[in-house]
């Protein structure tokens, strides 16, 4: 989390450049390219035996239509596109047309006797198919009686769905949670409401998005670089944009505004360069198979990864913040500019830090959401306001705060579906900063005269 | 390159219904942000608030279409209230956040599959105010050509000159009446409070009251704003409503001048002359084949017209945040102390 110095700078030009050269270069390369579009899957059957292994089914006719698909949902089906039957490993390849979303259906009848699907509502799956590449859809077929215990377990207590409910909100708020911690610092050691943290979000999910499909590293490594670049990224912004706004005087309000501004910018410039669809990454992104289960609750591997890593890295910002040096500088900034740099610490050098942080922190969040959803121009909008009320919740320009709100909004998001419909979930989130705001405005850890 | 085009409809887009509709929302915005102080950033739910009042109460209630404007003039004072009470009393930048929160409950809530009964979902509502046109002392079908300058040419059908007649009269009343305003003990009371709210506190003046006033009337300008959308259109849809509708009116009424009378309106022609003006261009340099394909095909000519407007906003605010007809002096860019 150490600043790029003046030393290092030409290093982080050279740095920015290559992003900015592959970001540019590549994926204009994967516009221009033209292959085997497709969806493939393999139909594979969960045996009654325990511990045997799945085997495949050969005959079985997949169908291809166009449709339009929202939130992973099939709104509506059109055109048959193709049709495809399972060859003896289970496999069908079917291609379609062009990018974009397709409903793929299995034909029930021409499963072969005691052979179910585990989901009767589950018989046409969404997919974007991708550019110049098969892309997978999963079918959870099973042998009547494993289907019938696993439906069983599809319309469980209210209590086991609400347990995995709470799960699946835990590790959304840890996802918001890595956003929101950047946020809050740069609001609590520079004043600004960044509306362009969104951006820097989306920047870190298209950054490992060319690392892992376009050069073709493995997401892990993505990660990585995609973490440091969009740590690099946010530094920057405030080396070029923000210190000297700083420097000229500007008022908190007109910095608010400039921050739309570069948010609406980078926006339409990740539409330009990136293009309107939502895509999956390479890696890790379909897993089916549990890497443990506690209680009700399947924890793919993945999640766990996500539990560990983003928690681990949540709870060391947190300590860092106490304990080290810089992180005591940023909480003496954010206390008061003045006496900080009466004391002697380098503001700008801290400020710079706090940005570094937020960049790459809003990157791993970025990539965790795009691990369990898709990524696209559009989800840093999405996000930011929940980014919002999390920090809200919390109370502005607090570490505590801002994750423990983003923990509650996460849980509270995915609680609201037991009640109210999927698409409506942000809703519930947004509806609560509201009520917080009218009933304890600071926030939960916030101080009273942060409201002014 | 043909120049001609290039210009006439540079001209146009000036003219026509969306320079109204953000003209609209832009008056409204500079009554809250420029004259009062307020950081509305939810202009947008204001318009949603009045092109569903419209929708739902023609077509699901099959009220008459004045009934149907007077509704939605209705929900945006309704939702002003609702706005204001919790966030006036807090500092400014709170007021931004739900602002904005609102307006995305509202776009998501309407275009929930849940509530399609009412509100048509994704879809949203089509064919109700075909009343409107009907009202047309001209004929609907018929071209009425304009030259402009000896040389431009400028041709509306009879419906599209009647909706733009309608649209600039609301728009002239909306000006007259800001100007009496702003000129009247009230609007000095909304320009202290901008200044100091304290001291316009100090002076016995219900800053409350005043900051809610400003609210629903600045609120039910961007209310006409998406009824006048509705209607014109004959057709509302969820996703017009996204919040960056907002910061385009913000954007034209800064570009105009916060704070002035014809700034907003002046602004908002500005803004969609310019948009209209960097597409066309763009356009005839990719036909001409002049701009290569690898730096920019057809289909993304649409993004970098608003790139370049998350620019000029940013230029504006550092460079000239009194747009081109403000006063430096008069622009509320530091109203949080």
């Amino acid at each position: 989390m150490s600043p790029p110095s003046t030393r290092q700078r030409p290093l982080m030009i050279v740095l920015i450049a290559l992003v900015v050269t592959t970001l540019f270069g590549a994926t204009a390369r994967a516009q221009g390219d033209d292959q085997s579009e497709g969806v493939q899957t393999t139909l594979r059957v969960t045996p009654s035996e325990a511990g045997a292994d799945k085997y495949p089914i050969e005959g079985v006719e997949i169908i291809v239509y166009e449709a339009t698909i929202e939130n992973r949902e099939i709104q509506s089906v059109g055109d048959q596109v193709g049709t495809g039957v399972s060859d003896a490993e289970g496999y069908v390849f079917v291609p379609v047309p062009e990018p974009g979303p397709y409903a793929v259906e299995i034909n029930l009848d021409t499963l072969p006797e005691g052979v179910e699907l585990v989901r009767a509502d589950k018989q046409q799956l969404p997919v974007e198919a991708r550019i110049g590449q098969p892309t997978t859809v999963i079918f959870n077929l099973a042998d009547s009686d494993v289907a019938t215990a696993a439906r069983g377990k599809e319309s469980d207590s209210l209590l086991t769905r609400g347990t995995r409910l709470t799960f699946e909100g835990l590790i959304f708020g840890i996802t918001i949670g890595l956003c929101a911690v950047g946020l809050s610092l740069i609001y609590g050691t520079t004043g600004l409401v960044n509306f362009a943290h969104g951006e820097l979000i989306v920047f870190g999910a298209i950054m490992a998005y060319v690392f892992n499909s376009i050069v073709g590293l493995d997401l892990i490594w993505s990660t990585v670089l995609a973490v440091a670049v969009g740590g690099l990224f946010g530094s920057t912004l405030d080396l070029v944009l923000w210190r000297p706004l700083r420097r000229r005087g500007i008022g908190l309000t007109a910095m608010m505004i400039v921050s739309i501004g570069l948010a609406l910018f980078l926006r339409f410039l990740f539409l330009f360069r990136f293009g309107e669809r939502s895509r999956p990454y390479d890696d890790y992104a379909v897993q089916t198979e549990p890497f443990f289960s506690v209680g009700p609750v399947d924890v793919l591997p993945k999640e766990f990864v996500i539990i560990l890593v983003g928690g681990a890295i949540l709870v060391g910002v947190g300590l860092a913040l106490q304990y080290t040096k810089m992180g005591k500088a940023m909480r003496a900034v954010s206390d008061s500019n003045d006496l900080a740099a009466s004391t002697g610490i380098d503001v700008n050098r801290v400020v710079s830090a706090v940005w570094f942080a937020g960049g790459a922190l809003a990157a791993l969040g970025a990539i965790f959401f795009g691990l369990n959803s898709q990524i696209s121009w559009l989800m840093g909008q999405q996000l930011l306001l929940l980014v919002f009320a999390a920090v809200t919740l919390g109370g502005l320009g607090t570490f505590f705060g801002a994750t423990v709100g983003s923990l509650i909004i996460g849980v509270l998001t995915f609680l609201s579906t037991l009640v109210a419909a999927p698409e409506l979930k942000n809703v519930g989130a947004l509806f609560i900063m509201i009520v917080i705001l009218m009933v304890r405005p600071q926030g939960i850890f916030g101080r009273r005269e942060r409201i002014g | 390159m043909d120049w001609n085009t290039i210009i006439s409809n540079t001209v146009r887009s000036g003219l026509t219904q969306q320079a109204i509709i953000f003209a609209l929302a832009a008056i409204g915005l500079n009554l809250h942000f420029g004259y009062t102080g307020l950081l509305n950033f939810g202009q947008v739910a204001f318009m949603a608030a009045g092109a569903y009042g419209v929708g739902i109460t023609t077509s699901y209630f099959d009220a008459p279409l004045w009934v149907g404007m007077l509704v939605g003039i209705g929900a945006g004072i309704v939702l002003a209230l609702l706005l204001g009470i919790p966030t006036l009393r807090l500092r400014a930048d709170y007021l931004a956040i739900v602002t904005i929160a609102v307006g995305e409950i509202i776009r998501l809530s309407v275009r929930a599959a849940r509530y399609s009964w009412l509100t048509g979902g994704s879809n949203g509502i089509n064919g109700f105010s075909n009343d409107f046109q009907n009202w047309n002392p001209l004929n609907n079908g018929q071209e009425y050509g304009f030259r402009l300058f000896g040389r431009l040419n400028l041709e509306f059908t009879g419906a599209d000159l009647w909706e733009i007649l309608v649209g600039w009269t609301v728009v002239v009343l909306g000006v007259l009446l800001m100007w009496k305003l702003v000129r009247s003990p009230w609007g000095r009371v909304l320009k202290s409070i901008r200044e100091d709210e304290d001291a316009a506190t100090s002076l016995g003046k219900n800053t409350f009251n005043f900051k809610m006033q400003s609210l629903i009337l600045g609120g039910t300008f961007g209310t006409l704003a998406g009824i006048y959308f509705a209607v014109q259109q004959n057709s509302v849809q969820p996703d017009n409503y996204a919040t960056q509708q907002t910061f385009f009116a913000l954007t034209a009424a800064i570009l105009g001048g916060l704070a002035t009378i014809w700034g907003p309106v002046l602004g908002a022609m500005l803004f969609w002359m310019v948009l209209s003006f960097v597409e066309n261009l763009l356009i005839q340099l990719i036909n001409a084949g002049i701009m290569p394909d690898w730096l920019m095909t057809r289909s993304q000519v649409g993004p970098v017209r608003f790139m370049l407007v998350g620019l000029t906003l940013m230029a504006l605010m550092i460079w000239r945040p009194q747009g081109i007809l403000g006063d430096k002096r008069e622009i509320a860019i530091d109203v949080r102390k």
